[in-house]
């Protein structure tokens, strides 16, 4: 008797997506087997004529109507940006941008749960207040109540060179001093700035690391001078540092680079990049129109300035594109930077850049430019390999990929796990990609120390390491099994899920048992995703679908009842500890009638959102999710608002108006919700539950699962299904 | 330096359209673009949309919108794969509002289909039919991917889905067609 492959490997077979023994024992299949190749035969000329359907023109006049309803004033706003990934879309197999996904999220926001709440009016001094690199700076830290009691505390500082990129790709934390109580109940330590140090900023936490005061999660800060007034590189490392995580001050940072130094054309650039960016990249005309008269000046006065530095034509040429948007004017600047500064990181960045336009459609050309350029100016650009492995990667081609890789890895680190992800994908660099993944493994506990926020308690921390080594555990348990491994592979994917609540990794393992025919198992799997409130619809039905060739529709009701239950468990057991809300802030609501935090909560869950206009790219984003959640819990069992510390204006409402969204903003009118809720980082997401308390900070979706998980654990609750113990 | 790389990564190269007479609304700048890209446009939403009317309403949307869209445009990719993506997310938002469970326009459809390759196992008019019959959320990865030649990490941008649901979907919009078709061996 012959048994024919699955659809499904055909169809993976037809890709070139199976691996090597796989795709070896279907092709010999297939040479033996009619039925099957003109299956294959059949997925592959639908494939083929796919270009071929629907090739229809538009009607001859469809011009002529377009520009007459311009004429008329008719426009229409089009969706510029691409809808965010669901965390789950799918259940078969581990998702390469949902797990990247998860793993950035992990590094930008606090997606965990909060630990002590405000910390009210501590203040840190340094002296002396201007100092220089290398200089010994004594700290005096007047402590709140937080950490008052304490006799010795910890000062963490993340301290930067004049070339650190912004987030923390380059950078790293350390313990900058210890302080100790005097009598009166100050804190003194003292530390030498590091010669390479431009800019630093500290946080003060208490020696397990548990209680920290992040001066209201906006961190203190020491600038380095030039005599008297901030040196040009502490400025310009206040502003990498500033990047996405408080756009205000980032352009009065910007506004003071200017003032202090009109001089360094980068400056200004790093004005009319915030100012470009701070709207959420709407960019009204009217700032548009003055960037780009800005930039006119400068081109003006500096066009025949032959004493500029490198740094400063390569700044030219940026402020031409980016803030001039003049071709001529960045033809004139692209042709000085080729003759003053031809090795310049920017020139070479902009030849790579512009492979893209030369080849945009045959990648093996562009990886060969890339290769001379690589060669012609060096292995110092890390732009250039990035280039290269993604051209090399999207050929599929592993000698190449394989060639680029550590050229990546030497300078973009941070890169390892895309790479690995990418690596375990392929036969030829399965086991080069899952050594990746566990040296990912091994380094989340070597690097516990450095890799540890300012922002972050050690017990925040290592729940997020939790999430991302079971993310690792997932991948690499998966690609045991491809690998065929199966005993290694299914030990691993158990570690992936004996904790924590993560779709990704559920939608892998359920992948892999269901490929190893531990149907049970992958049905489990299958029910927790199914539960998600985050798993869009069509993964639930596909999910339920697959579930019910297994079990019948009464089982699988039950396995979910089970999953919601599971779901809040886990959940809910890494969002603690919480916090009790300290006071009950008033906001008012647009007409500036004045109501309160806990009024609005009414006994309900809710998730409050940080927003203000200035909250940069995600900004608009925010008020978007908002407007699709609002019916979700349709007001009744939980509600979503958002907080907004601008005062109602004419000019707010244009805006809510104009973006079309349906959202009540409530204004922090006595600063009572910032100071309660560390708010600086906007936009941010918080949960209250229905007694008020604080259960979560952090990002939009997880912020919508602890929600879901409050509310399922007080339906067990209300219907007798489990008991629960009294929360701390 | 670093720093130049971050900044490089949200700014823009030059173009050869008249990309400032168009962030103006100039007209004949308009007119232009639409030469260049009209078809494009009409293709791509036709596919997605699966009627002429609906087609033409995406295309006057893209265009009518184009100057003010222009304003943001940063030259990550090619002008034309921009405006392209445009003109997917377009056709998508206009999907899911008017949630579009649309009967297949068929009649529409066969007069503008080509004929099928001899020894083909697939006879195009059946598989245009096939086509018009898919789920939106299947079409749309099938159109994508198999007629446009996106990837699958670049359908799960547009989409909102992982990489995974992408490959998932276009496995099941084949496996679809193949039923509809009536080639299963």
């Amino acid at each position: 008797m012959m048994f024919h492959p699955r659809f499904s490997q055909l169809n993976r077979f037809s890709d070139g997506d199976l691996s090597g023994g796989a795709r070896a024992r279907v092709a010999g299949h297939l040479a033996a087997c009619t039925r099957c190749r003109r299956v294959v035969q059949s997925i592959r000329e639908i494939s083929a004529q796919g270009p071929q359907l629907m090739l229809e023109q538009p009607a001859p006049d469809l011009l002529d109507r377009i520009l007459e309803r311009r004429a008329r004033g008719d426009r229409v706003i089009l969706p510029l940006a691409d809808p965010q990934p669901k965390s789950v879309a799918g259940w078969q197999v581990v998702s390469v941008a949902a797990a990247l996904l998860v793993i950035g999220i992990a590094v930008c926001f606090l997606v965990l749960p909060m630990q002590p709440l405000r910390a009210d009016h501590s203040e840190l001094l340094f002296t002396p207040e201007k100092p220089e690199p290398g200089a010994v700076i004594q700290v005096e830290y007047r402590p709140s109540g937080l950490l008052a009691g304490e006799e010795r505390l910890v000062l963490r500082a993340r301290f930067r060179r004049p070339n650190d990129s912004p987030y923390r790709w380059t950078t790293h934390q350390v313990t900058a001093a210890e302080l100790e109580r005097d009598r009166d109940g100050t804190f003194h330590g003292s530390f030498q700035l590091p010669d390479s140090t431009v800019y630093a900023v500290f946080a003060v936490e208490d020696a397990d690391g548990e209680r920290l005061d992040s001066n209201g999660e906006a961190l203190w800060e020491l600038l380095t001078f030039e005599g008297e007034k901030q040196s040009y590189q502490s400025l310009f490392q206040r502003y990498a540092e500033l990047m996405g995580r408080n756009w205000t001050e980032g352009v009065r940072n910007a506004e003071v680079m200017t003032e202090l130094y009109p001089e360094r054309i980068e400056s200004w650039y790093a004005l009319s990049a915030f100012q470009r960016w701070v709207p959420g990249g709407r960019g009204p005309d009217s700032v548009l129109a003055v960037i780009a008269a800005r930039a006119d000046s400068l081109n003006r006065r500096f066009a025949t300035d032959f004493s500029l530095s490198e740094d400063d034509v390569a700044s030219m040429y940026w402020i031409a594109l980016s803030d001039a948007r003049d071709s001529a004017m960045a033809s004139f600047w692209w042709t000085r930077l080729s003759r003053e500064a031809p090795r310049h990181p920017t020139r070479v960045q902009h030849l790579a850049r512009r492979t893209r336009d030369e080849f945009p459609d045959d990648l093996s050309a562009r990886l060969v430019r890339l290769e001379e350029i690589w060669d012609e100016y060096g292995d110092a650009h890390a732009y250039v390999a990035a280039a290269a492995y993604y051209a090399a990667s999207q050929l599929e081609d592993v000698q190449a990929m394989s060639l680029w890789r550590p050229r990546v890895e030497a300078m973009e680190p941070w890169g390892l796990w895309g790479m690995a992800e990418d690596f375990v994908l392929y036969p030829e660099l399965r086991e080069a990609g899952m050594n990746r993944v566990r040296e990912l493994i091994s380094r989340l506990d070597a690097e516990r120390g450095r890799d540890r926020t300012l922002r972050e308690t050690v017990s925040l921390q290592r729940v997020r390491h939790d999430r991302t080594r079971r993310l690792y555990f997932a991948t690499l348990g998966k690609a045991l099994i491809d690998a065929g491994d199966f005993e290694a592979g299914i030990d691993t994917l158990e570690l992936a899920v004996t904790a924590g609540w993560d779709p990704a990794v559920f939608s892998t393992v359920a992948d892999a048992k269901l490929e190893l025919g531990d149907r049970t198992g992958a049905v489990q799997m299958l029910s927790w995703l199914a539960v998600d409130p985050t798993t869009d619809s069509s993964a639930v039905a596909q999910a339920s679908e697959a579930a019910l060739a297994v079990v019948d529709s009464a089982r699988w009701e039950t396995l979910k009842a089970e999953g919601r239950t599971e779901m809040w468990r886990r959940l809910l057991a890494e969002a603690a500890p919480f916090a009790s809300f300290p006071d009950d802030p008033v906001i008012g609501d647009s007409d500036g009638a004045r109501t309160s935090l806990r009024e609005i909560a009414n006994g309900r869950a809710v998730l409050v959102v940080l927003w203000n206009q200035m909250s940069g790219p995600r900004g608009e984003q925010a008020l978007h999710q908002v407007d699709s959640t609002r019916n979700r819990w349709q007001g009744e069992r939980a509600e979503v608002i958002v907080v907004t510390n601008e005062p109602p204006s004419d000019e707010l409402r244009v805006f809510v108006e104009s973006e079309g969204l349906d959202v009540v903003l409530y204004y922090d009118v006595a600063g009572e919700v910032k100071e309660n809720l560390n708010w600086w980082v906007v936009p941010s997401y918080v949960v209250i539950d229905g007694e008020f308390r604080l259960w979560y900070k952090g990002d939009f979706e997880s912020s919508v699962r602890v929600v879901e998980a409050l509310l399922a654990r007080e339906h067990d609750i209300e219907s007798g299904n489990v008991l629960v113990a009294p929360q701390q | 330096m670093e720093g130049e790389k971050w900044r490089a990564m949200t700014e823009n190269d030059g173009v050869e359209l008249p990309l400032d007479l168009a962030r103006s609304g100039d007209p004949a700048a308009i007119t232009d673009f639409y030469q260049r890209f009209g078809d494009t446009v009409y293709r791509v939403a036709l596919r997605l949309m699966g009627s002429s009317a609906d087609a033409e309403d995406v295309v006057q949307d893209v265009f009518l919108g184009l100057p003010e869209a222009l304003k943001t445009y940063a030259a990550k990719g090619s002008l034309e794969g921009w405006i392209k993506r445009v003109a997917v997310r377009t056709a998508l938002m206009k999907l899911r509002k008017q949630r579009l469970r649309r009967e297949s326009s068929l009649d529409e459809m066969v007069g503008i289909v080509g004929s099928t390759p001899p020894g083909s196992p697939v006879d195009r008019v059946a598989l245009e039919r096939a086509f018009q019959k898919l789920p939106l959320q299947l079409r749309s990865v099938f159109v994508l991917k198999e007629v446009e030649g996106y990837k699958h990490a670049e359908i799960g941008e547009i989409l909102g889905i992982s990489v995974t649901a992408s490959k998932i979907q276009l496995f099941r919009a084949r496996k679809r067609l193949r039923q509809d078709l009536e080639v299963l061996p």
